[in-house]
């Protein structure tokens, strides 16, 4: 690979010292020539103005002063050239000194600071789990600390990133095109890049830059920002047009230089982190592959927000192209990178399709629907049902626009607020608050008692009137949309949360529908893993029959609430589907008030059935609700609770185009 | 009186350096030692994760119950290998008891990996997807902790067999620890690659 690869951690931080003092050499080279490009035209332009007034003043008296003035001029005045310079070291130091103290945080503030989301180690979403535990592997691989790993949700191609000062508080943040363009390895070899920069120091090189850099643009940025800002009127006349274009010309030169102070650290740190990530994985494939993928989509690893231009020397890959001086990238050309990998490239790069992505929903299981679900047509003998199990773990592209139908029909304050997680918490107790008077006088003492809210106790009052008014079925879109920010809570505020939630529900002894359905899908939401590593404590159906028969009882009354004849010819076709359980004959048990506390008891029961009584379990009821071809509310919103409870996760059912109601 | 001072500055300061040695073989040791309970714990993980997705996998997989029972059946031995290898990580009898028992349960696995991508149906389930990945993580991270296992063994070992430091190490008993290494069985080589994207 690279001739000066550094083979040990020592040698590594001896390089990065020794590109520490280059950096410093730079920056005060940089300096340098801005303080020499500015008092040069600042003396220039004085020049003119004065000798164009020694011509052209009507008054004698003036133009002689001028001429005086012009015959003693020199460009080199040393008195004002040490002015000058101090004034602009002063500005550049004090603004680089500024950024650098906010930049002192760690990794995470670069992170946040390019408006990326944090992870969570617990996190659900396939995407981001495969993300943190390719960056744990590494973690071990490279024999550092986990680092914390952000996403930038709004970025579609494909880069990544590692930020910090200290090794203990790095930062690896990976765009939302890497996430899911990207297959196992080639996430793999990016993150090993990037761990390979925390690794040999470049990172705390890398933020330093940023923070020498922000000094070096500072001015430009200031004079733009003058120009454009409309305070400069023809009016405030030709000295502060003047001082604005000075501000530019500074800004460009600074720029420059310091592109070429990103460039000539950044380069050599690339290769030397590809070579170490191919150490880390020993899969070169994967790395190569990233890189290829790169260089066959349309816009390669270019990052759209304009922020991150200061930190592009940080990226994995080319964030901001330079259009037509490409000594100006920061980054090797990708051939060239991928070359060293994989000596057979031919410079071909495999087409990428470069749709735009959806935006995928943190929650791929919506709950949805009117009054009545129907079905899809169902053609000869096939049974519905078969259509539901088969229809497990797999949501349509038609759920993805149903939900996103009924999310923008709530109202946006409400949206705005359940994007904190003490909003959430109140949207979801709120959602919770019953309309009896003693109900309420319970579960606001309940609610006194939480941290969580932090006294704002009203909050939750005046959300719960306005939702009172909302229908069933934007209820649960709605708590769906205070998820995310529910899962930002660490370990102790989901565990504080739940017991608060826990008690809001049991307030009164009683259960209905929306309270079992919150609590199995927050149960479900913020305490993942736990159903991974479950014994499985029960293999046989005479374990579980009772609960079984709970289940299906209380699905086939939800379905015909009235009608017993119709409520047993449901239950009997839910129960043939499991031979085992009908041989033995159960009756139809059902008590209207009790009923939600017993199917509870029975899900809690069956979570440590085998999987194959699971998916039993969620294939009767499935049956038993789509009997009659026809699904009520209550009906469909039961089984989706059962299916979600026992980790077989039912996709909302789609509405057809407008067949009669049944 | 000179001599005498002299002697006893000559005499400590090789005491002093004899004791550094000593240090540093019970650091080196203690490193390696550590650096195999990681791969302990990526090991107990794993032996975890087996019975969950051969549960989860068992209804598809109704034809592969041969698959399925020489998984769980090498995942015991390797859990009793695994056992005997914490005890005392470095022993030669150990390091091989264990890297056959993990190289035939590699083996066995590789083959259910390479089943369960014949059954669609099985790959879209959730559970077994979130399952796999789990799987596959932590095997990557057995594979890891394994070279940083290995490296710190080498470190301990170069240390132990230079001059002077043999002397201490066969004075104080300090043992040539065993490499972990990776055994390939012909069925893991045979499998085919699998690949979860």
């Amino acid at each position: 690979m690279n001739t000066d690869r550094a083979t040990n951690f020592f040698a590594r931080q001896a390089r990065a010292r020794r590109n520490c003092r280059r950096q410093l050499t730079g920056f005060v080279f940089a300096v340098a020539v801005i303080v020499l490009v500015t008092t040069l035209a600042i003396r220039l332009a004085w020049y003119l103005y004065v000798g164009t007034n020694a011509y052209t003043s009507f008054n004698a008296d003036e133009a002689y002063r001028y001429q005086q003035k012009i015959s003693t001029f020199t460009f080199f005045d040393p008195a004002f050239f040490i002015f000058m310079s101090m004034i602009i070291v002063i500005v550049i130091l004090s603004a680089s000194i500024y950024k650098m103290h906010t930049l002192k945080k760690g990794g995470a503030a670069v992170a946040k600071m390019l408006g990326a989301r944090r992870i969570d180690p617990g996190a659900t979403d396939p995407d981001e789990r495969r993300l943190v535990n390719v960056v744990e592997e590494m973690a071990i691989a490279s024999g550092i600390p986990v680092p914390q790993i952000f996403v930038l949700d709004s970025e579609k191609n494909i880069n990544a990133f590692a930020a910090g000062l200290e090794i203990s508080d790095a930062a690896v943040t990976v765009t939302r095109g890497a996430l899911n363009k990207l297959n196992r390895d080639e996430l793999q070899g990016v993150v090993a890049h990037e761990f390979s920069h925390i690794l040999n120091g470049d990172m705390r090189l890398n933020v330093q830059l940023i923070g020498i850099l922000f000094g070096i643009l500072f001015l430009g940025i200031a004079g733009q920002k003058f120009l454009s800002g409309g305070r400069v009127s023809m009016r405030a006349g030709l000295p502060a047009m003047a001082a604005g274009i000075f501000l530019v010309i500074i800004g460009h030169t600074g720029s420059i230089v310091g592109r070429l102070m990103q460039c000539a650290i950044s380069r050599q740190q690339e290769f030397l982190a590809d070579a170490s990530a191919v150490q880390f994985t020993r899969n070169p494939a994967g790395l190569a592959g990233a890189l290829k993928k790169i260089g066959g989509s349309a816009f390669g690893s270019r990052i759209g927000s304009p922020e991150a231009r200061q930190a592009s020397h940080l990226f994995f890959s080319e964030s901001h192209p330079a259009s037509w001086f490409s000594f100006l990238n920061t980054h090797p050309p990708l051939i060239t990178r991928i070359r060293l990998l994989d000596p057979s490239f031919d410079g071909r790069f495999p087409k990428m399709a470069d749709e735009p992505s959806v935006p995928k929903p943190m929650y791929t299981e919506p709950f949805g629907g009117t009054g009545h679900y129907r079905l899809p047509a169902v053609s000869g003998e096939s049974s519905p049902a078969a259509d539901v199990t088969s229809m497990v773990g797999s949501p349509l592209s038609g759920h993805l626009e149903e939900s996103q139908g009924i999310l923008t029909a709530l109202p946006q304050d409400v949206r705005e607020i359940a994007a904190t997680a003490r909003g959430a918490a109140s949207i979801v107790f709120a959602l919770l608050i019953g309309k009896d008077a003693r109900l309420r006088e319970q579960q606001t003492a309940a609610l006194g008692r939480t941290t969580i809210l932090r006294g704002e106790v009203e909050t939750v009052w005046s959300l719960s009137e306005r939702l009172a008014g909302l229908s069933d079925r934007l209820k649960l879109p709605l708590l769906e949309l205070a998820m995310p920010s529910l899962s930002v809570m660490n370990g102790m505020e989901k565990r504080n949360f739940l017991l608060m939630l826990h008690s809001l529900i049991h307030a009164d002894g009683k259960i209905n529908l929306l309270e079992l359905s919150v609590h199995w899908i927050l149960e479900k939401h913020l305490n993942p893993s736990e159903d991974l590593f479950r014994t499985i404590r029960k293999f046989s159906y005479s374990q579980v029959g009772l609960d079984i028969v709970v289940l299906i009882s209380a699905l086939a009354c939800a379905g015909h609430p009235s009608d017993k004849e119709k409520t047993q010819k449901a239950f009997d076709a839910g129960l043939a589907r499991i031979p085992e359980l009908a041989a033995r004959k159960p009756v139809l048990s059902f008590e209207e008030n009790a009923s939600y506390a017993a199917v509870n008891r029975a899900l809690q029961s069956l979570t440590d059935a085998s999987f194959k009584i699971k998916e039993a379990v969620v294939d009767a009821c499935a049956h038993c609700a789509f009997e009659d071809r026809a699904v009520t509310f209550e009906e469909g919103e039961l089984l989706r609770v059962v299916a979600l409870a026992l980790q077989c996760p039912l996709p909302p059912f789609i509405q057809p185009p407008l067949p009669d109601a049944a | 009186m000179i001599p005498l001072i002299v002697l006893v500055v000559i005499l400590a300061g090789a005491a002093f350096y004899f004791v550094g040695i000593y240090n540093q073989l019970i650091t080196l040791r203690n490193l390696y030692r550590n650096a195999f309970t990681q791969i302990d714990i990526q090991l107990k993980r794993r032996y975890d994760l087996i019975p969950n997705l051969v549960e989860a996998a068992k209804g598809y997989l109704a034809h592969e119950r041969g698959t399925l029972e020489a998984v769980m059946e090498a995942r015991n031995s390797a859990v009793g290998a695994s056992r005997a290898a914490a005890q005392s990580p470095g022993s030669a009898a150990a390091m091989t008891g264990l890297s056959q028992a993990e190289g035939a349960l590699s083996g066995v696995l590789s083959k259910l990996l390479a089943v369960v991508e014949a059954y669609p149906d099985l790959k879209a389930n959730r559970t077994v997807a979130d399952l796999m990945e789990e799987l596959t993580s932590t095997e990557n991270k057995i594979s890891f902790a394994r070279q940083a296992f290995n490296d710190a063994v080498t470190g301990y070992n170069i240390q132990r067999e230079k001059f002077p430091q043999n002397v201490i190490a066969s004075l104080f008993d300090f043992k040539t620890a065993a490499l972990l290494d990776a055994v390939e069985k012909t069925e893991e080589r045979t499998a085919p690659k699998v690949s979860f994207t």
